[in-house]
């Protein structure tokens, strides 16, 4: 049976934001690419994991400005084997949140 | 590729999005703990509603989104690892002149 390692999901998705944002400061030109790399980064990683699960992977960027931003999830399937892990990265001019869902696929 | 026996219906899932964001949040202003409370309300509601739908054979994720809007710049995105013969996503973008709200719903099929 197999359980979802939102650890070792949740040093990943870190290490492909560190890559990506590291030292940049928030570029409107750039943010688009910004989240597709994370997203596309981090999807790499987590199949190279080499589980048999369907994964959905979620990135919002924002320019710190003080303004709020409130995020929330209900997922409706089987929680012995799905699961999900959520990091959350700053600098000095922008916020980043990713979400990760694993959805098991039984074989 | 595994072709499930009731397509999941994208359109009819945006409009209980449309539905659910409009009746929660019209007028509504930004306020941090209302909306701290109101989107995991938003989430668990969407949830409920999609179920009722009796999609066979699909696990559903909501993800629901509150911001302020200031004249800051954001972005968000997402990529998704699935069969895309069966599995798909609806989703749903909100906006007054205070606040703006994203809805997500991803559906994965399972055999």
């Amino acid at each position: 049976q197999m359980i979802f390692n939102a650890d070792e999901a949740h040093s990943i998705v870190k290490e492909c934001i560190e890559s990506v944002l590291g030292k940049a400061d928030y570029n409107q030109n750039k943010v688009n690419q910004w989240t597709a790399a994370i997203v596309e980064q981090s999807l790499t990683h987590l199949v190279k994991l080499g589980k048999t699960y369907k994964y959905i992977v979620t990135c919002a960027v924002m320019q710190r400005s003080g303004a709020g931003l409130h995020t929330a999830s209900s997922c409706f399937w089987d929680t012995t084997t799905d699961g999900t892990c959520t990091v959350r990265w700053e600098n000095r001019t922008m916020n980043c949140i990713v979400n990760v869902f694993a959805v098991a696929i039984i074989l | 590729p595994q072709v499930p026996p009731k397509r999941f219906p994208v359109a009819a899932v945006e409009t209980i999005l449309k539905d659910v964001l409009g009746s929660y949040l019209r007028e509504q202003p930004y306020e941090p703990t209302r909306c701290r409370d109101m989107v995991k309300d938003i989430a668990e509601v969407i949830k409920a509603r999609v179920k009722d739908l009796m999609i066979p054979r699909y696990k559903i994720v909501v993800v629901t989104h509150i911001g302020q809007l200031n004249e800051q710049s954001m972005q968000i995105g997402s990529r998704c690892l699935w069969d895309p013969a069966s599995d798909t996503f609806s989703s749903y973008v909100f906006k007054n002149t205070s606040l703006f709200a994203l809805a997500n719903v991803y559906a994965v099929y399972v055999e």
